[in-house]
């Protein structure tokens, strides 16, 4: 009996070696071999006038927005010569020569102002900065954009997300990235092929296949075991532990920035005193170490950036609990957490598990106003921005890139106009609407720069926002890719400089 | 004809009373549709907007009327729109229900042949190596999360050895991996359920009265009482079938398989409420034909049942 069991054991264990024989060999790929990406999050389908599907589909390579930033932050464009702003208020947009779509077929003043005005009318993001513009091509070449609102940041406005440049192929879409779909299965696996009209670099790029796991340790399984080049991204502590293992782990500016957004309307951060209490006990450096990497954040936008600002934001515990003995806090029942008439104060940090470092960055802060007396708490929101409209919070963990475009209105005045669409900190300050109205006004260039660094400046007197981290992010890359960083944080995961 | 009548009119009034249950929760729930849908095209939630929306949706028509407006699409075969990614959930449920039903009812097979034999074995020499394998499987399911054998699963012959590719070429080796952890899961629990069916006929007068004329116990057990084993087996199995869609979460999600537990995880996380609803109404009908095909398979294999 236990030799026929032992018998079927070994049959079985046969059987799987002679599968892992005979299936699964990667194909030979193109002249640039193949590269495999695990990420966390995949489109289920290609259309560039629905939802998000137009950010996903440039983060992969396959579209492009008319400018787009490269790895200093600077608008570049692959697509476009020049654009200028004409004294009525329109813009002239001139093509470059040659440039085609995945078909071959020109990137022409026509094409480019069928599919722009297509977006404007389906995709309502798109007109968010300056309502709908109208493109309307005068030759094969140049065309003439006429903004519904007057704006002097054109070049950032053809950046954002929305605004992608394709081909309708029948049902099908083409566009000008550096890769093309050769097949999708919705939400799971993604195969690309290079463009081979991108550039004179299109033979030698790999192949690429995204491969989708909602589980981060299946994806680390999978670098470990040489099935994926990269793993797009991991967390700290998959970090430390393939590093121990050898493996080689890059990190790169995230772009994005994690903050605190501070409830100046209700609760206990309703009192400036006890909001710069709590902002000077957050140790900041104690968070960059524990996310091995990133600094501790100088303003609203990542220190790459020319308008990047500088705030000091110092950590002092002693003074911290100087301004809540001010603020008329004190121990009365020796419990060692503060209380004022009767009531403990008690602050409630909400975040999300979207980011995995802003739970541990949460966990942390709760540790350091403990240590002033302060009881805190953290929880997980399932849809955190539902959750700050309804203004119930006290903090918010949260992460944004404040500049996907490359200028640095469109967040300022998201967060901090009193009527901004994420302004659900209760903030009003009537003199930095003023200088948000002058922002929109200026001209790109240092004095416009100038003007940002002042409101971050002058914003964080107020403390809507308490400035947190401007993040380093990590992944883990094979040999083949060991070169490789991307830039922006997610936006561009597979950008043209990949396996080359 | 009265017992065909009677299953057809118990699995109806299931269907009913499940699809009017999940048409009020939704509309119990704290997030509406139309909000959702709203933010997932990043609208503002404005007045004029949550009306039209509301209108377009039909939520704005007595709770009969949409209720009947729904099932009757969902019989007809149109089961709408995800909220969040927008294609139809019919299409979604197509492309994904291969993975779930392949992993959930192989699995189930393949234990349940295995069990029968294990048992069998079992039954025959109690206190011996089947009886003792079969217990040790049992305990072994009840105290090691799947989750945690598929990642050594993984790492031993991805890591380790580097014999098997699970998430990269065509999948095969996750799927397979995948029914056989489902399987294993269910052989120790099963196999005790045939061993002590296997018992039960062995103390019976007619096994006793052929052994007493000098038939084998093992020929006597294999060949004449099978069959209320197996019926036993069988009604064991049917439970199993319940969770072959919900069951196999953690499996699609250590191998990275796109089954539908993966994708209404997905829908989970967003409150697409118009895939929860279907996904209901689909293991309802899952669950009516699991019934059926068995109930006609307990039928021809009990002779009794057919009087």
């Amino acid at each position: 009996m236990k030799k026929r069991l032992l018998f079927a054991l070994l049959i079985a264990i046969a059987a799987m070696l002679a599968l892992a024989g005979c299936g699964g060999a990667s194909s030979s790929g193109g002249k640039g071999g193949n590269v495999t990406i695990g990420v966390t999050n995949m489109i289920d389908k290609i259309d560039p006038t629905d939802g998000g599907d137009p950010w996903s589909i440039t983060s992969d390579g396959i579209s492009e927005t008319i400018y787009m930033q490269n790895k200093d932050g600077e608008l570049v464009s692959h697509l476009a010569d020049d654009i200028k702003m004409n004294q009525d208020g329109t813009w002239t947009l001139t093509l470059k020569d040659g440039v085609k779509f995945s078909d071959g077929s020109a990137v022409d003043a026509k094409a480019v102002a069928d599919c722009m005005n297509e977006i404007m009318k389906k995709n309502e993001n798109a007109q968010a900065s300056a309502g709908v513009i109208e493109f309307t091509a005068k030759d094969d070449k140049t065309l003439t954009l006429k903004p519904e609102r007057k704006t002097t940041v054109m070049k950032s406005i053809l950046c954002e997300w929305t605004n992608v440049i394709y081909k309708k192929d029948g049902d099908n879409y083409v566009f000008t990235g550096p890769y093309k779909v050769k097949s999708l299965e919705g939400g799971s696996k993604l195969e690309l092929e290079p463009n081979q009209y991108y550039d004179d670099n299109a033979s030698k790029r790999p192949n690429v296949t995204l491969k989708c796991f909602k589980d981060t340790s299946s994806m680390q399984t999978a670098f470990e075991s040489g099935e994926i080049d990269m793993a797009f991204t991991i967390t700290a502590e998959m970090a430390k532990d393939l590093q121990n293992k050898g493996h080689t782990v890059n990190n790169f500016d995230a772009g994005y920035q994690y903050f605190a957004m501070v409830n100046t309307a209700n609760g206990a951060l309703k009192d400036a005193k006890v909001r710069e209490a709590v902002n000077e006990a957050i140790d900041r450096d104690a968070m960059v170490k524990s996310l091995q990497g990133g600094r501790v954040a100088n303003g609203f936008f990542a220190q790459y950036y020319s308008f990047a600002g500088n705030v000091e934001e110092k950590f002092n515990a002693d003074d911290a609990k100087a301004k809540l003995a001010e603020a008329g806090y004190k121990d009365t029942d020796g419990d060692k957490y503060l209380d004022k008439d009767g009531k403990p104060l008690t602050i409630k940090i909400a975040t999300y598990s979207y980011r995995p470092d802003l739970p541990v960055i949460a966990q942390l802060a709760v540790s350091d106003l403990d240590k002033i007396g302060i009881k805190a708490e953290t929880s997980i929101e399932d849809n955190i921005d539902d959750y700050a409209a309804e203004k119930k919070y006290d903090l918010i963990f949260y992460a944004q890139h404040t500049a996907p475009t490359g200028e640095p209105a469109y967040a300022l005045n998201m967060f901090f106009r009193s009527d901004g669409s994420k302004n659900t900190m209760g903030y009003s300050d009537k003199s930095i609407d003023a200088k948000l109205d002058e922002l929109g006004k200026m001209e790109v260039g240092s004095e416009r720069d100038e003007l940002a660094k002042t409101i971050q400046s002058d914003v964080q007197k107020g403390m809507p926002v308490m400035y947190l981290i401007d993040p380093e992010w990590h992944i883990a890359v094979s040999d083949k890719l060991k070169d490789y960083k991307p830039y922006c944080g997610d936006y561009y995961i597979v950008n043209p400089e990949l396996g080359l | 004809m009265k017992k065909i009548l009677t299953f057809i009119g118990k699995w109806l009034l299931i269907f009913l009373v499940a699809s009017v249950a999940i048409f009020l929760l939704v509309r119990m729930m704290p997030t509406s549709p139309v909000n959702q849908w709203l933010s997932s095209y990043n609208l503002p939630h404005t007045e004029e907007n949550i009306a039209y929306v509301t209108e377009r949706m039909g939520l704005d028509k007595p709770l009969i009327v949409q209720y009947l407006s729904w099932m009757g699409n969902f019989l007809r075969g149109d089961w709408g729109y995800s909220l969040v990614t927008h294609l139809s959930i019919k299409d979604q449920f197509i492309q994904r229900l291969p993975y779930s039903v392949s992993i959930g009812v192989f699995g189930i097979l393949i234990a349940a042949a295995v069990s029968f034999f294990l048992g069998y074995k079992a039954a025959l020499r109690p206190g011996g190596f089947a009886d003792r394998f079969s217990s040790a499987l049992a305990i072994f399911a009840q105290s090691l999360p799947s989750f945690i054998l598929s990642v050594f699963v993984i790492y031993f012959f991805s890591v380790q050895f580097k014999v098997m590719k699970f998430f990269t070429g065509s999948g095969a080796y996750a799927l397979i991996t995948a029914i056989l952890i489902t399987a294993l899961y269910q052989i120790g629990s099963l196999s005790r359920v045939v061993a002590s069916a296997f018992r039960e006929e062995m103390g019976k007068s007619y096994v006793r009265f052929s052994v007493s004329r000098g038939f084998s116990k093992q020929y006597v057990l294999f060949h004449h009482a099978w069959r209320p084993v197996f019926c036993r087996l069988v009604s064991a199995v049917i439970a199993d079938f319940a969770w072959v869609f919900g069951g196999s979460t953690v499996l699609e999600f250590a191998f990275a398989i796109p089954g539908i537990s993966y994708f209404l995880v997905d829908s989970m996380t967003a409150s697409d409420y118009t895939v929860l609803q279907t996904y209901i109404l689909v293991v309802v009908i899952w669950m009516f034909i699991v019934h059926l095909v068995l109930n006609v398979v307990l039928n021809i294999v009990d002779v009794r049942r057919r009087k």
